[in-house]
């Protein structure tokens, strides 16, 4: 299994094309009127599997990082997410992978 | 109208014509080089493993400088020429510098003539040199230099352990004119460094969007324009996408790499330059202009700069890809011509500060030499000189 820091890595379709992407990181981010409503950023975390953590709270743009538990894939509950709260989500993914790739 | 401002003297001495190997050359009365060329070649576990070489420069008044009774291997002396119309900076090791000459940055600086504080510029990438909580490396230990966030030990200051970060700020801004290693492109500014690459040179999208919303931060408190260098490449996702949208709504610049992967094409966020014109993606190419057999191509691609055998800075210590600990070192890929473009842009908007994002982008593009293909080169090789001139 690959790892980046203590998060699961494993491949998979990204509109697509191949990615890296985090089993168990979710990004989500919330449409912009709701950005700074706390009921809003209840209900998405509410749908989230139980025993996921807050990586970071949403951010100015309205973009949240979860740390889900263990067995969950974040392309799984990522889609399941934006089609449950499409009233508030913009999009919901799993965190993917950059590399620098220099010779 | 296009001027070179005039230079008579350099360092307070006179500029004479001196004949070199049977041919007249402008040097510098009384100024002399020294290059040292050890016969041994270094054995520091580099993959370019190459002969070190130790340059400086001597005041004939003072006499020679001492030199390491254990140093062995030729010793060259030379008037210190001087390139008319641009003086070449007193960097050793900038004769190596291939990339700088194309461009033609050493005209370029000399019609510079903005305000540097005007302009921040983020380089998000593995870190800057670092030790003991103080930047650690000759060429990059200026105060202009800031650490950012360190994005995988938060609360550590942006310490590089791969080696790219290092290599791409040494090439935007290494301290120029310090008679020490290299000449940066864009020596004036605050260059600000957040670390997203981790050891193994691998970052996350979640990553560039918090450092990009960090830079957006400081930029806007420093009252400055703001540039970010980014080499990383990944796939099309919504958070780089909304990521390169925000900068671009907030008036910065994303300059991006095309990536490595050659005719697979190019990755992102450099892609988004079709649908956002708040990022310029740039490809590589090698001294004989053509294109770096690794470098994305497509209609991504906004222009090309020298990304081939780049000499610069390295960490001075042990990093993944280099045990050694070596100062310098040279290195190949987009990452290495994407800061010559965000150092370019620099250039131009401290000088022009009026200038939108998208003005100081355009300005790169259309003072590009063409080099042919758009697939391939975009708007052609960017040149410093022509960016510069009339501005």
């Amino acid at each position: 299994m690959t790892k980046f820091g203590d998060h699961i890595v494993r491949e998979g379709l990204i509109k697509g094309a191949k990615a890296e992407y985090l089993a168990d990181q979710l990004v989500v981010k919330l449409k912009g009127s709701w950005v700074k409503d706390t009921g809003a950023r209840q209900k998405v975390m509410d749908r989230l599997p139980e025993g996921t953590r807050v990586e970071s709270s949403f951010n100015r743009m309205g973009i949240g990082v979860f740390r889900l538990p263990e067995g969950a894939d974040s392309l799984r509950v990522a889609s399941e997410l934006q089609e449950q709260e499409a009233e508030f989500v913009d999009y919901a993914q799993a965190g993917v992978l950059h590399r620098n790739q220099q010779k | 109208m296009e001027e070179n401002r005039k230079v008579d003297t350099y360092k307070g001495r006179r500029i004479v014509t001196t004949m070199v190997n049977g041919k007249p050359v402008e040097t510098v009365e009384g100024l002399y080089s020294w290059a040292q060329v050890p016969v041994a070649p270094a054995t520091r576990g580099m993959a370019d493993a190459e002969t070190r070489r130790r340059r400086s420069y001597f005041d004939l008044s003072t006499g020679v400088p001492a030199i390491g009774a254990s140093a062995s291997g030729a010793l060259v002396v030379n008037p210190l020429a001087i390139h008319r119309g641009a003086v070449a900076p007193d960097d050793p090791e900038f004769h190596r510098q291939w990339g700088l000459h194309h461009i033609r940055a050493d005209e370029a600086w000399s019609l510079w003539n903005g305000n540097a504080e005007r302009v921040v510029v983020a380089v998000i990438d593995s870190g800057i040199p670092i030790a003991d909580n103080a930047r650690s490396h000759p060429d990059l230990a200026e105060e202009r230099l800031i650490f950012g966030k360190n994005f995988h030990s938060p609360g550590s200051p942006p310490m590089d352990d791969h080696g790219h970060g290092t290599h791409v700020t040494g090439i935007l801004s290494a301290r120029r004119d310090n008679q020490e290693g290299i000449a940066g492109l864009w020596a004036g500014g605050r260059v600000v460094a957040y670390k997203v690459f981790n050891e193994d040179n691998i970052g996350t999208d979640q990553m560039f969007n918090n450092a990009v919303l960090e830079a957006l931060d400081f930029a806007e408190a420093a009252g400055a324009r703001l540039v970010i260098n980014y080499s990383g490449e990944g796939p099309d996702t919504p958070t780089s996408k909304a990521t390169v949208d925000q900068l671009r709504a907030e008036g910065a610049l994303l300059v991006a790499a095309a990536g490595n992967q050659g005719t697979a094409g190019v990755g992102f966020p450099g892609g988004y330059s079709t649908v956002n014109d708040a990022v310029l993606c740039v490809g590589s190419v090698n001294a004989s202009h053509r294109r770096a057999s690794s470098s994305g191509v497509g209609p991504a691609v906004s222009v090309v700069a020298p990304g081939v055998d780049i000499f610069s800075t390295f960490p001075n210590y042990p990093v993944t890809v280099n045990a050694g600990g070596a100062s310098y070192t040279s290195m190949s890929g987009t990452s290495m011509a994407t800061p010559l473009v965000a150092a370019l842009a620099c250039m131009i908007w401290s000088q022009r500060p009026e200038f939108t994002a998208q003005e100081v982008a355009q300005r790169i593009r259309e003072t590009s030499a063409s080099l042919g293909g758009a697939h391939e080169f975009g708007s052609g090789i960017i040149d410093a000189r022509a960016a510069m001139s009339g501005l």
